[in-house]
């Protein structure tokens, strides 16, 4: 049974007292965005960014202090958590210490007011989905910490919920656990076809879990797209930033033109592909150029310094002296590739379709 | 100015927004409004009403009078000054003795420290005149030391003196609660890192763990002092002429008829309660570096320095030892014919005390196991309310039920009277107004007991449950409240016992169709018939007993696992 239902924030804002009560400060700051049903949408930023609000927003646990909550057109802004059709994975997991792994996945289910025959099935089949059945008795404090996030990830499955919501699910597993365990969430929310929304502080589990990430800092949205947009076409400096490694070089703009931008970088002029009506000639930005687009070798355009190099496995990684400016560089599969030493001489060459131009601030 | 403003407003609209979803709740809005007006009927209405009798005069005009009172009469000055002397003085003492024992429990190499649990658990479970009238056994005018063994004639324990020994054995278990924990959080890595940077074991004391418990002395003192201040019975039945102000209010409103008078030197003491309380709560608690719930990170390495260990627990172990022994005189007065002059074995005391008392013992055990009940479920109900809940009207609960700790029974029990005499709200005499009673003086340890078990308890339980349709009436009864049992049982069988011993408050409440044991003994006492009160108080002490015993019974049937109630 599939339930199709969008969500749609509008102008939210959330302001809370300041921890030393001296003043307010805003959470969320007028935010909007829309979440199309069946959807994946992971919520991505570093702590006190406002992530968290916006899904306890969602979940009933907080208010918004402005703005408007739309669950499939209807607000829903004044209606408490167990009147909202959502069901949320809790980072600490919020298991019910006193009851048994089955009674914590049927509690929602006893109180619908089911008939105990139905509860067990859809428990058990609940059960069978995360893999834990014939754990039903257990009691929570017996299960690993894996385990654990199986029973509530049940917990809310069971309910059949609209949209499910994850809060840093994976954040107290190990890494390997953590990367199978996101590999699992995946499958069964395309198997369901569930509206979810993700809030993660981890990059690579935004990538590999959602079909758009939403990037924020500062109460506010810095960029909503895909994967692969959001890391090659990052819209701010932050967002490169914050999602895998950049480096940043200063650069001006020549001249904007349909297909591609102009500009200078090194003396050097550069043209990046893609129109952007957003610069001005003469224009000062920043170029985004991520370190495994960066090519070395005995040829390039530009002589450096290597002034650090290690091997990683699947890359060598380097730091090169560029006329003064630090760069990061990844060369991938090393292996049978000519390795370069510190101190070494190097040429330099940027791909212009690697390239991406982001404004400065 | 204006940013308070506006933090204010911004709060005030928050929370409005926050009661619309309440609102929706009609169970929870009633609970909450539930909790509100009986906290307002029973805690913040009598109080006032005690303010405001203090300055108006029987004809109702605005009236300095009764302070002028206070301060031109020399008797309420001498109350004054005497409960201040006696409040310092027995906190002093208290805290010294209740310090030896939480050290002697945290740091010693020693055996028996059960023992020690069982002598602070004594004071809890018995009635409020015990101490006090073993002493008055031991070494009163017919005292079984002063006048069978030492022959002495005209011995006069009653007084200052008899005063500070009874206190003192009564309220130090107070202090060595509180300092027990406080010592058994403080990290050993701690001192072991003071010794390992050279500090011998007495500069580690006094050095680093008593800075470190310094400010939970300070408190220890001021709980004291709150409780010396606030104590009636020991005062009734021993104090003598040493008149102290909750003696000073009795005497005033019921002896004297002066319900007005009696008021004014409520006032006084309740402002000194008060301040002490404001004290403790806001300056030194501020101060604690170590949490109470903190765990140290190992065990200690006992001490077993003769040295050290000898003086020290050799004072416990006689302090202790006293305090049993004076618990155990009790029952032993009550089967005895005239304690002084005839040490024959007797029941008549027994036959006494049911044939004449039969009706105080039945009134005093339904009254309390009426109240049981009613302060438990809503002791965890305001706890809850407090601790997960944001609502418009909780910090009145909050000030309400913190109010309530610090009124002394005495205050209470004259803004009762003044309360509930007249209309609107007539009460006087009446099983509901004693019941009220009872529960406004159980209720804070209650709530307490609720929100630090609460604290302990991840909210996010609370949200998963309402996350999955669980109304806020459903997590109360299927999450807060198995998680909380023990301390809601705790809460059951400590108001059951407070019930049972209480007389501060209720004296000024009972009426010819309602006594109670506590009275009984104080009448006894009163006209040194110290065999019946004896019997009274062993009485009183074996239903307790019986209590506890049932609640254990019930709670292990319940769940085998579950941890037994110790009152400690």
């Amino acid at each position: 049974m599939r339930k199709m239902t969008t969500i749609e924030l509008r102008n939210i804002t959330k302001q809370f007292v300041t921890p030393d009560k001296a003043g307010t400060f805003k959470a969320v700051d007028d935010v909007s965005l829309r979440i199309e049903a069946g959807k994946f949408v992971t919520l991505l930023g570093p702590s006190g960014c406002g992530k968290t609000t916006i899904l306890r927003m969602i979940a009933g646990f907080e208010t918004p202090t402005a703005g408007e909550i739309l669950v499939d057109g209807k607000r829903i802004n004044d209606l408490p958590p167990d009147k909202r059709d959502s069901a949320m994975v809790f980072q600490s997991y919020a298991l019910f210490p006193h009851l048994s792994v089955f009674n914590n996945v049927a509690f929602g289910l006893e109180l619908k007011q089911m008939s105990a025959a139905l509860i067990a099935e859809k428990v058990n089949a609940a059960l069978q989905m995360v893999g834990l059945a014939g754990l039903e008795n257990r009691q929570p404090n017996q299960l690993s910490g894996g385990q654990q996030q199986r029973v509530a990830l049940a917990r809310a499955l069971v309910m059949e919920p609209s949209v499910l919501l994850f809060d840093e699910p994976l954040s107290n597993l190990d890494a390997k656990l953590r990367v199978h365990m996101r590999r699992e969430i995946r499958h069964i929310q395309r198997q369901l076809g569930l509206t979810s929304v993700y809030v993660t502080h981890d990059q690579s589990e935004a990538m590999s879990l959602s079909d758009q990430v939403i990037v924020m800092n500062h109460g506010v949205i810095e960029q909503i797209g895909e994967p692969a947009e959001v890391y090659q076409k990052p819209a701010s400096e932050f967002v490169a930033d914050f999602i895998g490694v950049a480096n940043f070089l200063d650069a001006e703009v020549l001249a904007t033109e349909a297909e591609k931008t102009v500009v200078r970088l090194l003396d050097t002029p550069f043209a990046v592909p893609g129109r952007r009506d957003d610069l001005q000639p003469g224009e000062q930005v920043r170029l985004v150029i991520r370190p495994e687009t960066v090519r070395l070798g005995r040829e390039g355009a530009f002589a450096a310094t290597v002034t650090y190099s290690t091997y990683m496995g699947p890359s060598q990684e380097y730091s090169i002296d560029l006329g003064g400016i630090r760069l990061q560089v990844e060369q991938p599969d090393p292996v049978g590739k000519e390795r370069f030493a510190e101190n070494s001489q190097v040429m330099v060459s940027f791909r212009e379709e690697s390239l991406h131009i982001v404004k400065k601030h | 100015m204006t940013a308070f403003f506006r933090r204010w407003r911004f709060q005030f609209l928050d929370d409005l927004a926050q009661m619309k979803k309440i609102a929706r709740d009609p169970i929870l809005t009633s609970a909450i409004l539930l909790c509100i007006v009986s906290l307002f009927l029973f805690v913040v209405f009598p109080l006032y009403k005690v303010l405001q009798q203090s300055f108006f005069n029987p004809d109702g005009a605005f009236s300095l009078d009764a302070y002028k009172l206070l301060f031109t009469s020399g008797e309420n000055f001498k109350a004054f000054s005497n409960t201040v002397l006696l409040g310092s003085v027995v906190g002093l003492l208290a805290t010294f003795v209740g310090f030896m024992f939480a050290y002697c429990y945290t740091y010693l190499a020693i055996r028996g420290k059960k023992l020690f649990n069982l002598v602070a658990m004594l004071p809890m479970i018995s009635p409020p005149f015990a101490v006090a009238l073993s002493i008055i056994l031991l070494f009163g005018s017919r005292g079984f030391i002063t006048n069978t063994l030492l022959g002495l004639r005209d011995a006069n324990i009653y007084g200052f003196k008899g005063l500070i020994l009874v206190q003192t054995l009564s309220f130090f278990p107070i202090a060595y609660l509180l300092l027990v924990g406080m010592l058994k959080s403080i990290d050993p890595a701690i001192e072991d890192a003071a010794r390992d940077l050279g500090a011998s074991r007495w500069q580690t004391f006094r050095r680093v763990t008593a800075p470190l418990v310094g400010p939970g002395i300070a408190n220890s003192f001021l709980l004291v002092f709150i409780k010396s201040v606030a104590d009636f019975a020991n005062p009734m039945a021993i104090g003598g002429n040493f008149a102290t102000l909750a003696t000073q209010i009795y005497i005033q409103s019921i002896g004297n008829y002066d319900v007005q008078g009696g008021a004014a030197v409520a006032v006084l003491l309740l402002d000194l309660s008060m301040l002490l309380f404001i004290i403790s709560k806001y300056w030194v608690e501020k101060k604690v570096y170590v949490t109470v719930t903190g765990k140290a990170s190992r065990e200690r390495m006992p001490i077993s320095d003769r040295l050290v260990v000898w003086p020290v627990a050799g004072f416990c172990y006689a302090v202790a030892g006293i305090v049993l022994a004076l618990y155990i005189l009790i029952p032993i007065g009550s089967f005895i014919k005239l304690w002084g002059i005839n040490y024959s074995f007797t029941l008549d005391h027994y036959i006494y005390a049911f044939g004449v008392g039969s009706k105080a013992i039945f009134d005093t055990t339904w009254l309390s196991v009426l109240a049981t009940p009613i302060t438990g479920l809503l002791g965890m109900v305001i706890a809850f309310l407090v601790v997960r809940k944001r609502f418009i009207g909780k910090g009145f609960i909050n000030f309400a039920s913190l109010l309530s700790i610090a009124v002394p029974g005495t205050v209470i029990g004259v803004g009762y009277i003044l309360a509930f005499n007249t209309p609107p709200i007539v009460l006087t005499g009446t099983a509901t107004l004693l019941v009220a009673a009872f529960i406004v003086r159980s209720l804070p340890i209650g709530i307490r007991a609720g929100v630090a078990s609460l604290q302990q308890i991840d909210p996010a339980i609370d949200e998963a449950a309402a996350d999955l349709g669980a109304s806020s009436r459903q997590i109360f009864f299927k999450i807060t409240l198995p998680l909380i049992k023990t301390a809601f049982f705790s809460g059951l069988i400590y108001t059951f016992i407070r019930s049972m011993t209480s007389i501060s408050a209720v004296i000024f409440l009972i009426t010819a169709k309602y006594n109670l044991i506590t009275i009984a003994v104080l009448d006894q006492v009163e006209s040194a018939k110290f065999g019946v009160a004896s019997a009274f108080s062993t009485i009183l002490i074996l239903i307790v007993y019986l209590a506890i015993f049932i609640t254990n019974q019930v709670l292990t049937r319940l769940d085998p696992n579950i941890k037994k109630i110790e009152l400690t």
